[in-house]
Parts: C-alpha cells; sequence; structure tokens
C-alpha cells in the first residue's frame, strides 16, 4: 500500500476494485465502514455483489474480465470534464500526452458496451473519485477536492493483463493528484500475513532483499561481500508456475517447499501433481501434511507462527514482531533453525565459502539484524525499535521514523509515470462448450488452501464445506437447486461441489473458493497464459461448463 | 489546539475532543461503561460526570466538547455520591458472584464496584434478564451480566458494519437480541468477536475461555496474525503453554483494538492432532536407507482425492539428523550433478521475514540459484 | 393556486353558510362520539328529513365544544350569531331540540306526503314537541366553564368542519402564512413569533422564536419543521383534539415555522392510537397540496413545501425530541444527548424545528392579530393560553383553554365546577407522569412556567389531573411510577433500573412493609434518577413521587408499620 490502513476512515471517496474486502480483509472492510458512516462515497466495482456492496453508494458490475473498459472510460470522462489535477500532472508526471492520446477511444459509450456498466455509474464514479466528493458530512482536508484512495486486491492482479490493471489504477490516481497525501494512494491489500515480507527480503527471483535486481553487478557484489560468498548467481529464476514446466521438462530436479501447498493454491493443479511427481527430490516444511506433502519425499515439521519469534511485514509495509506465544509441538522447529541447520551441512558438502560456522544464528533477532544489512529499506529497524507498533519502509536509518505515506514529494523513480495502456480480453473466453466464467477466491470463514483454519474447530463449524456459488438462472437452466451436486468442468479437469444459489453472482458467472480439497478450484484454473510481467496465473477467469448430475 | 484544565492539570486537545477523552488520554481517569474511544457516543451509563465551572448541574464527561479556558472537576462529594448511586443501580441488576466469574479481575463493573466500595446493591437485587445463549462455538451469551451499554450493539453497526445485534424489547425488559431473538448464524453475524471484546463483563464471553483459570493467573503475549495481509496486533491470554483466547491490543497499529473471526478464534489449529510433530521420510525413501523393511511405492492416487488422509500409510518418522543429512546431501548431490538452477526453492509468505531471508540466502549464496519464488501472486 | 382564488373559495363558502337561518353544530369528536353522538347526529339528520321545516337549517359536524363529560355536545347557532349550547344530547333530546328550535311550516307538513318511515319520526317528533326537558340540556352561556375560557387555539375548533378545507378558509384560513409569505422575511416572522413570548407547549416551555432563529441561522441545504404530534400523557388529548379538529390550522402554523426556518420539508409525527388525527391530518395535506397550498410554489410564490405524516409506534419516550428523530429515521426510539440540539443536528441530521402541536396551531393567531396581541395575554414570563386536559374528580371535565396566570382555584372551583359530592378538592397534578402534584394550600397558585415548577411539577403538555379527598397518595404516586416503568426506553441505567427500584420501594410501603428508613431511601434514589438520568422522561419519572412525598408525607408515613 501507498498509504496505511488507518487513513481510510478519513478518506472522503473510497473505490474498491477486485477486492472482496470484508470477507478477505475483515479488518480493512471495518476502516471503509466507518468512512462511509461518516459520510464517505464508496464505489465498488466488482463482476459480484461482494458483502461490502451494501455500504456502497455506487455499484458497478461489469461483466468478469471487462473492468479495464470501466476504468478507462473514467479517465476518459476526467480529462473530457477537466476533473483532472493539471498542477500535479505538470510536477509531478512524465509521458502524460501519450497516456492521455489513447484514452480518446476509451467512451463510456465504448465501456458500457464492453462491460454493460451504464454510462451514467462510470461518469458518476469518475466524478467522485477525481473531486473527492463526499455522500454528507465534512471532510477533515481543507484542500479544495475530497481525498480519494483506491484499495484493490487479487480481482486486479490475477489476470492475464493484471500488470495492465495496475498500472491504470496507478495512472487514474496520478491523474487525479490522488497520491501522495494522506487518505488516497493505491492500495493493494496484500492476501497473506508476510507476502509483503517475503518479498522485500528476496524470495523473489529477480531481486536480493531489498529490491535489489540480480541482474544488477554492483547491487549483487555488494550483498555478496556482506554474506562473504565469492558471487551470486546473476541470471533471473524461475517463478513457481515456470518451475512447474520446468519440472516436467526435467530441467528442475529438486523442490523445496517451506510453508506453501502448491497443489491446492497453484493453477491447473492436475499439470502441478504430474510435475511434482517427476522430482528426484522434493521436500515440504510445513506445520501439517498438506496435499503437497503426499508427493514429497520428506516432511521436516515447522513451528507455527503461534510457536517462534520474528516479524511479519503487512499490507501497509510495517514491519511487526511476531512472539512465541506457545511451544510447538513436537520436534518441530522455527523455519529458520532448520534452515540454518540444511544450509550449513550443505555448505559444508560442496564447500561453500564462507563454511558452516557462517550458519549460526542464535536467535530470529541475529538474523533480523543481519537482513538489515543487506536490505535498505529496513536499514534502519531493529527489534527494540519494533516495539510496540512497527515500522513501516523504508526505513534507511535508526532515526528515521518509517514511511507511513509513499510517493509524498517526489515518486520513487523521480517523476511519476503514465503508462499507456490499451484494455485486452481474458485469455480464456468463453465459448459453446465452456460457456460460464469461473472465478476463484476466498469465503470469510478461511484461509488459502485451508490448512489451517479448515482445523479450527470453530471456523469449520461456521463453514464446514465448500460450495459453488451459481446464479439462479444459471442453475435452473440444468435443474440445479440450492445445496445440489453440480459437476464443474473446465479443458484442464472437472470436480464435484456443492451449489450455493446466490444473487451475488451474475448470470454467467459461478464463483468458487479454493479452500476445499474434495473440491479444489485449482483443477480448473488455466496456467498457460500468465501476466507478461507479474508472471501471475489468471485465476479470475476461466471458461467453464456445468452440468446436473442427476441428469446423467 | 484547545487549552483545558482537568482536575488543575492543564490539557491541550484537538477541537472537537470530548472531555472524557481528553481526560483519559491525559492519564486522568473518570469511570465509563458505555463510551468506547473507537464507537458513538451513547451516554448511557451515566457514570461519566463532571462538573464544569460555571454549570450548577454535574454533566456527562463523553458527550462534552472540550472548549477553551474549561475548567472540569472529576472528583468530588457530589460527583462520588452520584457514581456511587448509580453503580448502586448497575448491580442491583448483576448477579455479583465475582468469585466463580471467568470475567473476574478484567470486568469493568467490579473495578467500579471495587473503587466505590460497594459490597452489595441496598436495592432489591432484581436480574432483568436471565437468557443464556450457547448458541454457537465462538463466544456465549449471557444475559444475566449485561449491562446495556450497547457497546456491542454499535461496534457491530458502526464498525463492523453487519448489525447483527441490537436492543429488543424496552426498558427494564430491554436485552440484546439478533432479529426475532434467533440464533446467530442465523443472523447476519460474522462472528469476529469485537462486541465480545468491548463487552465490559460476563455478557459475551469466548467459549474457549469458559473455566479455564482466573484473568490473573493467565500470561499475556503480543504478537501478530498468522492469517491476512492486514498485519493485526493480537493478544494472546496463554495458561500452561495453551491458548485460552486472543483480542486485540487497545492500540493494535493497523487494527486498532479489533480483529476478525479467523484472527480471534482461528488459532486452535496449533493444537490439532494432525499436525507435524517429527521429521518424516516417505516410505520408498526410507526403504531405500534401509530404515524400512517394507518396499513400498507411491501410489498413483492423486493427494486431493485421497479421502482419509492418513500421513502414516506413506510415511515413516525419523530423527531430525537423518531427515536432515537425508536433504542436505540429496540437495548437493543434485546440485553438482545438474547445477544450482536444477532446485527451485518455494519460499512463503506465512513465514517470517527471517525464514524468507535465510530461504532466500541459502538458495542463492549456497545452492547459487535465483529460482526462489513464492506464493505471492497466489 | 393564488390568494385570490383562495379567497374567493372562502367567499363562497361564507356565502353558502349565511344562506341558512340556522346551523346546528353537534361535535364528533372522540369523547362525544363514545358518548353517543354518532346517533345523535344520525338522530339530528333524520328529524331534519322528516320535519316539516319551515328554516334553512345545516346540520354541521364539527370538533370539540370542550364540556366533554357532558356530551355529546350540541349548538344551535343562529344567523345572528346567537349560540346556544345543550349537553348530554342523546337522541330523544335531539329530536325535541329538532322539534323546539326549528320552526314549523304546518302548511307544508300537511300537503306533504311522506314515506311510513319518515311518519314514525314525525310521529315521534310531534310527541317530543310535548316534552317540556329541553331547558335541562341547555348550558348556561355565563357559566364560568364558558367565561373563564380564553381561546386562541381552540377558537375555530367545534366551529369548523375538520374534513373541509372551504370552511377552514371561510374561518380566516391560511391568511397568516399568506401575510408572511407577501409581507414579511423569515427574519421578521421569528422576531414576531419571539416577540409574542410563545413558548413551546410540549412542557418544557422553550421561546418558539429563539428556536427558529437558531434553525433559520444555521446554514444547510435541508432543513426540516417536524410536528411533534406524540402527545403521551395519561388523560391528556390537546393536540389529539386540534389536529383531528382542525387539522389546517397545525399545518398553516407548520408552514410558518418553515418559511420562518427555511425548511423545504416536514413530518407530522403522530402516535399510531389517534387514528383519526393521522386520517385528518393527511386529508388535510392532501386538500392543501390540491389547493396549491402545499408544494411547489405556495401559493404562487417562491417559497415551496412538502409534508409528510409518520406515525409513531406507541412508545411515551418518542415525544422525546431525539428519540422522535430516531423514530422518524426508521430507527429504534431512544433519546440521545443534547447537545448538538436538533436545531443543529437532528433528522437526518440537518437543523431541525420540532415543535408541539399545540405550540404551531398558536402561530397563526399570533401572524393575524400580531406578537403584542399576544403578549398581553398571560403573565410577564409565561405570554398567551394554554390548553388543559380537565381530567378526575371534577364536575366539569373536559378541554379547556385558559390564559397563563390564571389560579389553580379558579380553575378548579369556577371552570371545573369543584369536586363532586362530599369530597375535597386535595391536590392538582399537572404534566402526566412527568409532573407533580400541586395541594391545596397552594391552590392560589397561578398557573405558569415558573410558578409550577417551584412547586416540583411542570407545566407539561396539558394534562391536568384533580384528585379529592379519598385518593392515597401514595397508590396515586405509583400509578404514575408503573406507567413510567412500562414506558422508559431502557438505555440509561437510572431510568431503566431507577423506576423499578422505586416502585419497588412504593410496594413495599404501600403493602405495609416498609421500614422508617425507607422514606429517606426513596427520596434520595428519587432525586438520583431525576440528577442522572438521560433524557427529560427519566428526570422527570420521580416527581409524581417526589412532589407526594413533599407535600403529603404524612400519608406515606402513616403506612410504615412502627409510625401506625
Amino acid at each position: 500500500m501507498t498509504n496505511s490502513v488507518r487513513e481510510i476512515r478519513d478518506a472522503d471517496c473510497i473505490f474498491i476494485t477486485g477486492s472482496n474486502t470484508a470477507e478477505a480483509h475483515p479488518v480493512i472492510s471495518y476502516e471503509v465502514v466507518r468512512a462511509v458512516k461518516k459520510g464517505a462515497h464508496l464505489i465498488i466495482i466488482d463482476p459480484r455483489r461482494i458483502p461490502l456492496v451494501d455500504h456502497a453508494t455506487l455499484f458497478l458490475q461489469p461483466h468478469p474480465g471487462t473492468d479495464i473498459y470501466v476504468f478507462l472510460a473514467m479517465m476518459h470522462v476526467i480529462i473530457r470534464e477537466g476533473w483532472m489535477d493539471e498542477t500535479f500532472i505538470a510536477e509531478r508526471t512524465e509521458d502524460y500526452d501519450a497516456f492521455a492520446a489513447i484514452l480518446e477511444g476509451y467512451t463510456p459509450e465504448r465501456a458500457a458496451l464492453a462491460s454493460g456498466v451504464p454510462e451514467e455509474k462510470i461518469i458518476q464514479a469518475a466524478r467522485w473519485y477525481a473531486l473527492g466528493e463526499r455522500a454528507h458530512g465534512e471532510s477533515i482536508y481543507e484542500e479544495a477536492h475530497g481525498h480519494s484512495t483506491i484499495l484493490y486486491a487479487m480481482g486486479i492482479t490475477q489476470r492475464s493483463n493484471g500488470t495492465d490493471n495496475v498500472l491504470t489504477l496507478a495512472n487514474l490516481s496520478m491523474l487525479c493528484g490522488q497520491i501522495g497525501k494522506p487518505s488516497t494512494g493505491v492500495n493493494p491489500l496484500r492476501g497473506q500475513a508476510n507476502v509483503q515480507g517475503a518479498c522485500d527480503v528476496g524470495g523473489l527471483v529477480n531481486v536480493l532483499p531489498g529490491y535489489q535486481q540480480v541482474t544488477d553487478d554492483k547491487l549483487r557484489e555488494e550483498t555478496a561481500k556482506t554474506w562473504e560468498v565469492e558471487q551470486l548467481p546473476c541470471d533471473v529464476g524461475l517463478t513457481i508456475v515456470e518451475s512447474t514446466h520446468a519440472a516436467l521438462a526435467g530441467e528442475v530436479h529438486a523442490i523445496y517447499v517451506m510453508g506453501e501447498n502448491p497443489m491446492m493454491s497453484d493453477p491447473n493443479s492436475n499439470h502441478v501433481e504430474e510435475a511434482f511427481r517427476k522430482l528426484d527430490l522434493l521436500i515440504v516444511q510445513d506445520i501439517f501434511p498438506s496435499e503437497t506433502a503426499y508427493l514429497a519425499h520428506v516432511l521436516l515439521p515447522a513451528a507455527s507462527s503461534l510457536e517462534k519469534d520474528g516479524t511479519f511485514t503487512n499490507t501497509e509495509r510495517r514491519v511487526q514482531r511476531i512472539r512465541k506465544v506457545i511451544s510447538p509441538p513436537g520436534e518441530a522447529l522455527p523455519d529458520w533453525s532448520i534452515i540454518a541447520d540444511i544450509a550449513a551441512r550443505v555448505t559444508q558438502k560442496l564447500d561453500r565459502k564462507p563454511g558452516p560456522e557462517a550458519w549460526k544464528y542464535d536467535s530470529a533477532s541475529s538474523i533480523f539484524d543481519e537482513l538489515t544489512l543487506v536490505t535498505p529499506i529496513y536499514s534502519g529497524m531493529s527489534y527494540d525499535r519494533l516495539q510496540p507498533s512497527g515500522l513501516q519502509w523504508p526505513c534507511p536509518s535508526e532515526t528515521h521514523p518509517g514511511t507511513p505515506i509513499l510517493h509524498l514529494d517526489t515518486f520513487a523513480r523521480g517523476q511519476g509515470k503514465f503508462h499507456a495502456v490499451e484494455a485486452r480480453d481474458p485469455a480464456e473466453l468463453t465459448d459453446e462448450e465452456y460457456p460460464l466464467t469461473l472465478s476463484t477466491g476466498r469465503v470469510l470463514y478461511h484461509y488459502h488452501s485451508g490448512t489451517m483454519t479448515r482445523r479450527s474447530a470453530p471456523l469449520h463449524w461456521r463453514e464446514p464445506r465448500g460450495y459453488a456459488e451459481i446464479n439462479r438462472q444459471d442453475a435452473e437452466a440444468i435443474g440445479l437447486k440450492d445445496g445440489f451436486a453440480v459437476i464443474i468442468h473446465s479443458r484442464r479437469g472437472t470436480i464435484r461441489t456443492k451449489t450455493k444459489i446466490s444473487e451475488g453472482v451474475p448470470p454467467g458467472t459461478v464463483f468458487l473458493a479454493f479452500h476445499w480439497r474434495e473440491a479444489p478450484a485449482n483443477r480448473l484454473t488455466q496456467d498457460h497464459t500468465l501476466d507478461p510481467i507479474a508472471k501471475i496465473p489468471e485465476y479470475k477467469i476461466s471458461a467453464i461448463r456445468l452440468e446436473n448430475p442427476r441428469a446423467r | 489546539m484547545i487549552t483545558l484544565s482537568i482536575d488543575t492539570k492543564t490539557i491541550q486537545v484537538a477541537p472537537d475532543t470530548n472531555v472524557l477523552k481528553a481526560a483519559l488520554d491525559n492519564g486522568i481517569h473518570i469511570p465509563h461503561l458505555c463510551y468506547h474511544p473507537e464507537l458513538s457516543i451513547s451516554g448511557g451509563c451515566r457514570l461519566c460526570l463532571v462538573e464544569v465551572e460555571g454549570q450548577d448541574q454535574p454533566v456527562l464527561s463523553c458527550g462534552l466538547t472540550a472548549a477553551e479556558g474549561m475548567v472540569i472537576q472529576t472528583q468530588s462529594d457530589q460527583l462520588k455520591e452520584l457514581r456511587r448511586g448509580v453503580l448502586d443501580l448497575f448491580i442491583s441488576d448483576h448477579p455479583l458472584d465475582c468469585v466463580v466469574c471467568d470475567k473476574a479481575g478484567s470486568c469493568t463493573l467490579q473495578e467500579y464496584a471495587y473503587e466505590y466500595g460497594l459490597k452489595d446493591t441496598s436495592y432489591e437485587p432484581t436480574v432483568s434478564s436471565t437468557l443464556f445463549q450457547d448458541d454457537n462455538p465462538f463466544f456465549l451469551r449471557d444475559h444475566q451480566y449485561c449491562i446495556l451499554c450497547g457497546r456491542c450493539v454499535r461496534v457491530c453497526d458502526e464498525i463492523v458494519g453487519v448489525h447483527a445485534i441490537d436492543f429488543a424489547n424496552r426498558g427494564f425488559e430491554t436485552n440484546i437480541a439478533t432479529p426475532y431473538d434467533g440464533p446467530m448464524i442465523d443472523s447476519t453475524c460474522v462472528f469476529c468477536g469485537n462486541c465480545v471484546q468491548v463487552c465490559p463483563t460476563a455478557a459475551l464471553m469466548p467459549v474457549s475461555r469458559l473455566q479455564r483459570g482466573r484473568e490473573w493467573d493467565l500470561d499475556r503475549t503480543l504478537s501478530v496474525c498468522g492469517y491476512c495481509g492486514v498485519g493485526c496486533q493480537i493478544e494472546y491470554a496463554t495458561k500452561d503453554d495453551a491458548i485460552i483466547y486472543a483480542q486485540a491490543p487497545e492500540h493494535g497499529a493497523a487494527n486498532g483494538s479489533f480483529l476478525c473471526t479467523k484472527g480471534r478464534y482461528g488459532w486452535d489449529f496449533a493444537t490439532s492432532p494432525e499436525r507435524l510433530k517429527q521429521p518424516m521420510l516417505r516410505r520408498d525413501v526410507a526403504h531405500e536407507l534401509g530404515l524400512t523393511e517394507e518396499p513400498w511405492a507411491l501410489p498413483e492416487t492423486s493427494p486431493l482425492d485421497i479421502r482419509k488422509p492418513n500421513v502414516e500409510q506413506y510415511f515413516v518418522p525419523v530423527d531430525w539428523d537423518t531427515a536432515l543429512e537425508f536433504v542436505s546431501s540429496r540437495l548437493s548431490d543434485i546440485t553438482e550433478s545438474h547445477g544450482p538452477d536444477s532446485i527451485m526453492g518455494l519460499a512463503s509468505a506465512r513465514c517470517t521475514n527471517e525464514d524468507n531471508y535465510l530461504f532466500q540466502k541459502f538458495m542463492r549464496a549456497v545452492i547459487g540459484t535465483n529460482n526462489i519464488d513464492h506464493c505471492a501472486r497466489l | 393556486m393564488s390568494r385570490e382564488k383562495l379567497d374567493q373559495i372562502a367567499e363562497k363558502e361564507q356565502a353558502r353558510q349565511s344562506q341558512f337561518d340556522k346551523r346546528i353544530h353537534c361535535c364528533i369528536s372522540t369523547a362525544c362520539l363514545s358518548a353517543g353522538a354518532g346517533r345523535t347526529i344520525q338522530t339530528l339528520r333524520d328529524s331534519m328529513e322528516a320535519a316539516p321545516i319551515g328554516d334553512e337549517v345545516e346540520v354541521v359536524q364539527t370538533g370539540c365544544m370542550g364540556l366533554c363529560s357532558r356530551g355529546p355536545l350540541v349548538r344551535v347557532q343562529e344567523k345572528s350569531g346567537e349560540e346556544v349550547y345543550y349537553a348530554d344530547v342523546d337522541s330523544e333530546c335531539a329530536e325535541e331540540l329538532v322539534a323546539k328550535t326549528v320552526s314549523w311550516d304546518h302548511a307544508k307538513a300537511k300537503q306533504q306526503e311522506i314515506s311510513p318511515e319518515l311518519q314514525t319520526v314525525r310521529d315521534r317528533l310531534e310527541t317530543a314537541r310535548k316534552k317540556r326537558s329541553l331547558k335541562k340540556h341547555i348550558l348556561s352561556p355565563d357559566l364560568p366553564f364558558f367565561t373563564k375560557q380564553f381561546k386562541v387555539v381552540l377558537r375555530d375548533v367545534g366551529y369548523v368542519d375538520p374534513e373541509k378545507l372551504e370552511d377552514y378558509l371561510a374561518h380566516g384560513g391560511y391568511e397568516s402564512l399568506h401575510k408572511v409569505l407577501a409581507e414579511m422575511s423569515p427574519e421578521q416572522v421569528c422576531d414576531e413569533i419571539l416577540q409574542s413570548g410563545l413558548r413551546g407547549r410540549g412542557g418544557a416551555g422553550f421561546p418558539t422564536g429563539l428556536k427558529w432563529g437558531f434553525v433559520r441561522r444555521e446554514e444547510s441545504d435541508v432543513k426540516y419543521v417536524v410536528v411533534n404530534g406524540d402527545e403521551g400523557d395519561p388523560g391528556a388529548y390537546m393536540d389529539r383534539t386540534v389536529m383531528e379538529d382542525n387539522p389546517h390550522q397545525v399545518l398553516e402554523g407548520m408552514m410558518i415555522a418553515a418559511y420562518a426556518v427555511g425548511a423545504s420539508h416536514g413530518y407530522f409525527y403522530i402516535r399510531a392510537e389517534y387514528p383519526i388525527a393521522v386520517d385528518r391530518i393527511r386529508g388535510a395535506i392532501r386538500a392543501a397540496r390540491r389547493h396549491g397550498i402545499l408544494g411547489k410554489s405556495v401559493l404562487g410564490t417562491d417559497f415551496s413545501y412538502n409534508a409528510d405524516v409518520r406515525i409513531g409506534a406507541g412508545a411515551f419516550v418518542c415525544g422525546e425530541e431525539t428519540a422522535l428523530i430516531h423514530s422518524i429515521e426508521g430507527k429504534r426510539g431512544v433519546p440521545r444527548m443534547r447537545p448538538p440540539y436538533p436545531s443543529t443536528s437532528g433528522l437526518w441530521g440537518k437543523p431541525t424545528v420540532i415543535n408541539n402541536v399545540e405550540t404551531l396551531a398558536s402561530v397563526p393567531a399570533i401572524i393575524k392579530n400580531g406578537a403584542d396581541w399576544y403578549a398581553q395575554i398571560g403573565t410577564e414570563k409565561s405570554k398567551g393560553t394554554k390548553v388543559f386536559a380537565l381530567a378526575g374528580q371534577l364536575t366539569n371535565t373536559g378541554l379547556i383553554e385558559v390564559p397563563m396566570g390564571i389560579t389553580l382555584k379558579e380553575i378548579v372551583f369556577e371552570i371545573g365546577g369543584d369536586v363532586p359530592g362530599d369530597a375535597e378538592f386535595k391536590a392538582a397534578q399537572t404534566g402526566g407522569p412527568s409532573g407533580g402534584c400541586i395541594p391545596n394550600t397552594h391552590m392560589d397558585t397561578p398557573v405558569d412556567y415558573e410558578s409550577l415548577q417551584e412547586l416540583g411539577s411542570i407545566m407539561g403538555s396539558g394534562g391536568l389531573v384533580i384528585i379529592d379527598s379519598t385518593t392515597s397518595m401514595p397508590e396515586f404516586a405509583r400509578f404514575f411510577m408503573d406507567f413510567c416503568v412500562d414506558e422508559s426506553c431502557g438505555k440509561c441505567v437510572p431510568c431503566r433500573v431507577g423506576t423499578v427500584q422505586i416502585r419497588t420501594l412504593l410496594d413495599k410501603i404501600i403493602e405495609g412493609r416498609g421500614e422508617p428508613e425507607d422514606l429517606d431511601k426513596l427520596d434520595a434514589l428519587c432525586k438520583l434518577v431525576r440528577s442522572t438520568s438521560l433524557c427529560g422522561l427519566g428526570q422527570s419519572a420521580p416527581n409524581p413521587v417526589l412532589s407526594t412525598l413533599r407535600f403529603f408525607r404524612q400519608e406515606y408515613e402513616a403506612l410504615i408499620p412502627t409510625n401506625a
């Protein structure tokens, strides 16, 4: 997030798209509810009628995959009506003209045709967002225009044009000067406890800790020096999905999985399974025997986040301490301790520098201290400084207070760059054989592949089994009623689950959470067309067909 | 900023601050039961009365906006008598069974009764509602303890936005209810338990907490939720190495004093019997290494189709040294035979920065590959 | 519609009415109806049809004439303006009234051929002509009940047909509205009302002009006027009567308020127990809308206004303005703390004037006759008149309107005609469950806001219950405590629990289980509830107990066994 969670309550206009906030990030939805109760406008753009729509002052429901037309048309309208922030554009951005030129073709009429969203709603949304208008009450901000914030999540990114979507939202915020101020910004709501931190400390194919490119010789050498190794690999590595392809091709021989469950969470599960079965070595280090564990050669029992010390970095870039609350069961150990042990042994066996002694860490705290040496955005942090509320990166020095709001006076790259983005259709369109669109996501009571929440007694009581949300019209077309068994086919696979007739999904769309091992949604999703830049699979859009088993 | 004086202390507050908040933020305690800093003002408990210079009658500090030059007294014989009188009425409608109450030690009503020396009510004890509702595994509603402060109603409506409960009936018969007093699960309740957290008495209690020890015997650890990326701070109350209940701290950085259902109630997975408790080798590997006698082959059945997964059918427990020696020698072998880029590491968005940092350092500095990714995209 | 057109309608109606030699007004308001006015008016109509009438006579249904204990009431109005009131007019009396007050055309009687049914009625009338009981029913115009009253609010009540806009216009209706729209600025209207000294008739007595001024000065795109018709005191029916019997008068007052404060929309909040009032107000709104009095460009001016009715669900507390606002908003009817007052943040957070029915019904007369005229009625601080629902152990009970400052003695002994039978006047209770009891030793007290408050009571909305020497004051107090226990909304603990504990103590004392210290305990608890409750309901709930404890403590003491 460019801004902080607790600023949302003071926003004048909140624009949410591709985020089922109340179910996937409930505590952020509290902020949204508070803002709305104080009089903020809430614009929601989503193909599903998500729970937060109850509080929305404007709801736009585009056909799946067509939201980009709406975003582009909003900007078209903003420029046409002169609602943009010309000072901001002039002083803080570049490449505006090329970007604006492309927008000329994206009229609200065209967007309405493509997305099914009425023109007047697009115009209304454009106005409210650009000018930061409120439904009632007074803004706490004193400028002429109110402050508008964008919240988005995987509904925007898990798409074959996810990067385009994100750039478009960034364009929108810059166009209106709704960034670099409190209660504004472009705010991805990150889905997992430490997904931000895992990226920050280098858990990505192309960057070292602190987003330092592996391809940058100077940066790489500096890190190598701190680590006291001769050199570090300079080629960008393989992403998860690429690695399964590579395993099938015989290029990858071993996968070491720590705290993940790709069999449930990666697209096209059948394909993943095939790849994993080919491996010479699959290490699964986890707290439970996950679905992936049943293909592993070795299981290493890890301590859960309740059972160890360390830090998590949240969606607003806040690094916070986690503490050992209870002891791990049996012989389970913190992940860092297992890794350190393996690393020391492999160092020894491969005779790597500086030798196994370098892998002796006595506490999480000592690892963090080393981490801050190679992660510039964390440089000023220490466990002491993280008490009691953590620090938001960048925090470059020991006296730096952290950064609640990014891009205050200047963007990271200097000037904010407008990207001229065109609308593109999803990779897999519906056809006669697969006439419906499947979208995957979460429900309130469960989390990700369900490894933890499905083993929680109260959560299980509330939501014991999975279901596919289907519009009445689609269900009745094949004689399905609420609670009936249904078979869902895609080009990748088939699953069987129960129906939940819901007006929350529009006709033509089916929603299925990916928590349910009995009906693993990712047997249906596709892994062949990834976003070309972020390499994110298009979980949100797959073509499917429903079958009523009683009709067999 | 506005300058006012509370109990002779000069205080500066932002405009539109109420006097109760001004006092509390500056370490001056005024008793209150219905006021909560994150919720709208109710004014129903009548305890936060203060004297304002120039006004005849005591006024409620929660509903009084601080004004420049205001002079406030929070303690006086008159105020003490009024508060004592109001508390006396509260406890006339509240069982005084603190000796067996799970809330004892963190009950605000108990604290005030103690402070004002009320051993018993001077009125006829008359408990207005004896409804006892244990219709869900998250929290219990025991109406005899309810003092109708309405915090639960407000948090449900104003913060969570689901408005599952509200006041029903009126006067002495008033109680907090779902529509038509149906079971919680039939209401719009999302079981976030924020109502439980803001409840000043034992009217709303986490089921996990019942009969699990006295408040003063519990240890408290501040940590961060392991689910989504909001990073809510959670205070876990534990006893004998077991979690008794979880709640938000008073001032969580991202979450303030609120949580969602997963964060507040979804921690019991940690003690699931299915947890991996020791390192294990797959049966074919174990056989290969001479650790088991029976040969074994990985079944064709997809892990997704195993009806009742039983890890022991697939794996045998081994000691850490065996497991780690196996892992490190295989990794070394593969690195040497197929090159570093034949190895892929999947780090985790559920592990700590320290875990992930070491993991990528291991992949890059020891194995020598950038094949390191995690589920950021999933 | 323009002023001229309304004048035409008024003149036409006046002309129509003046063609009659006699107009017989029959009260059909709730009290008279329950005394049989339905049959009375039917008999009057049947008789008129059957009788060989020489005069031009119109039978008119009207609202309350005041002396409800003597209903059904009928008034015969001559062309000259002379009026005679008849009380207890049952069917028989109605026949005699027609037979004797209407001139008979004997020639016509002979010529006319009528149906056998009408012949029966005519025969009965013939018999009635020979009766001599009518005199007993005549109420002398010199009765103090009439002479001691001063009617401003009720001036036309009992004269106009509440369901006929034309009749209201014929009585000068909407002239005041036209006057403010044509001649006065909103500021002038507020000043005029302020000058008149009009104070809120709901009970608290806040200067109305001041309240309007607050709302007028608020800057807001939307403002509201709310008419508080949630009259709830037991035995009180002043507001109901005005709404039922002259609804346009209330609507006119409301619109003048709206113009004065800059409101564009308003609501009548009427309790569901008043279905006739709801119907009549709705009827008035419809008629006014049809005639261009309500809606866009009122009376052809720039002023636009719309009004609507909201029905309460029977909670006493919804008479409290903040609870009333919540109720209109569709929320639970509970009060909230003030400030902010509705004048700054009222209905849907917008500046709102909330006035009681009687307050607004006083407004047209003030505008018409001027602030000075109104200000000379009443006392120094309490101007104008007050309507009371006179009830309890009294000869004449009913609805009265008296100038402020009249003494309790005059009301009880002159207007009320003293306590009947051998019993003696013991106390007067004003202000309903929120008020207190004034003992006979204070009967020279002038009835105004300040004097009543000094005695531990309040003016209240107009309930006035007379208690005679046979009534036990502790039991009387318990009756009102029961009411408060039932009607407490439950939001704040002093009212929710305190009233229950007060009642428990009263029960204990009345049942003879009291202990000597219980009286002090009761007194202390009452004072605690009074000083710590959230809204006016709770703050005033102990008044009946406190005032009886103050003036009739010996009755309580007598109930304590050790003292007996």
